[in-house]
């Protein structure tokens, strides 16, 4: 997958664990950790806003696109 | 498999029906009538328990119409058997069992007018590292299924699809 999800760093800097942001956020802890290993279909533009709110953070500090090298 | 199975009980229809004509007063009717309505009612008595899921799931057993599915996704196991439970829970299906050890889920839908009611075991098998399989087989108690088994059955695959959009 070319795009690279961030949670987990942006959590450690932030000291906070994955069950608290889940309890503010409202998104369950299955859903973040699925989230947090980047094997979501899609993300919701509301999700995201209330992580962000939440992390006080911008989207790109989340996720991030990566290009592969082509052979 | 299955065509064997349709086949088998499209003839017994006739078979019946034409020794019913027949024989309109013979026993040996009766008897076969009898049986089917006890093998049915025990199999109704049963359908909730988890102990005779080999039992429903026995492709010799001709009284019960099964459908698969095997979906592969790029989740582990333990956490795809968090979210399934996730998903069962927020629909209209009744978790009747289900073992964190053998990752595995059983569901059952209520009996209404147009349904006699599904028995869906769900197994999570690791197929890759850290990748897994979801294996869907719903069990309706009917010799054949009418397209409510197939509804129900695409429903919960969309439903697990959908689920994956947070």
């Amino acid at each position: 997958m070319a795009i690279v999800i961030k949670l987990d760093v942006v959590l450690a800097e932030r000291k906070m664990k994955l069950k608290e942001l889940s309890e503010i956020v409202g998104v369950s802890t299955v859903n973040l950790s699925i989230l947090k290993q980047g094997k979501v279909k899609a993300i919701r533009f509301s999700t995201l806003n209330a992580i962000c709110s939440t992390l006080n953070c911008q989207p790109g500090d989340i996720m991030e696109h990566i290009d592969y090298i082509k052979n | 498999m299955k065509n064997i199975k349709h086949f088998l009980a499209i003839i017994s229809i006739v078979l019946i029906s034409w020794l019913n004509i027949k024989f309109p007063n013979s026993r040996i009717l009766m008897v076969v009538g009898a049986l089917l309505t006890v093998v049915l009612i025990f199999n109704f008595s049963i359908r909730k328990r988890i102990q005779f899921k080999s039992y429903f799931l026995n492709p010799w057993n001709f009284l019960v119409s099964t459908q698969f599915s095997n979906q592969n996704t790029e989740i582990s196991t333990g956490l795809m058997y968090e979210k399934m439970l996730e998903v069962v829970r927020d629909s209209n299906y009744r978790v009747r069992d289900s073992n964190p050890l053998k990752k595995s889920i059983f569901l059952t839908t209520p009996i209404s007018l147009k349904s006699w009611g599904k028995n869906i075991y769900i197994d999570i098998n690791e197929s890759n590292l850290g990748k897994s399989t979801i294996k869907i087989t719903s069990v309706a108690l009917q010799v054949y299924s009418w397209g409510k088994n197939q509804q129900n059955f695409e429903k919960l695959i969309l439903e697990i699809e959908e689920s994956l959009i947070i």
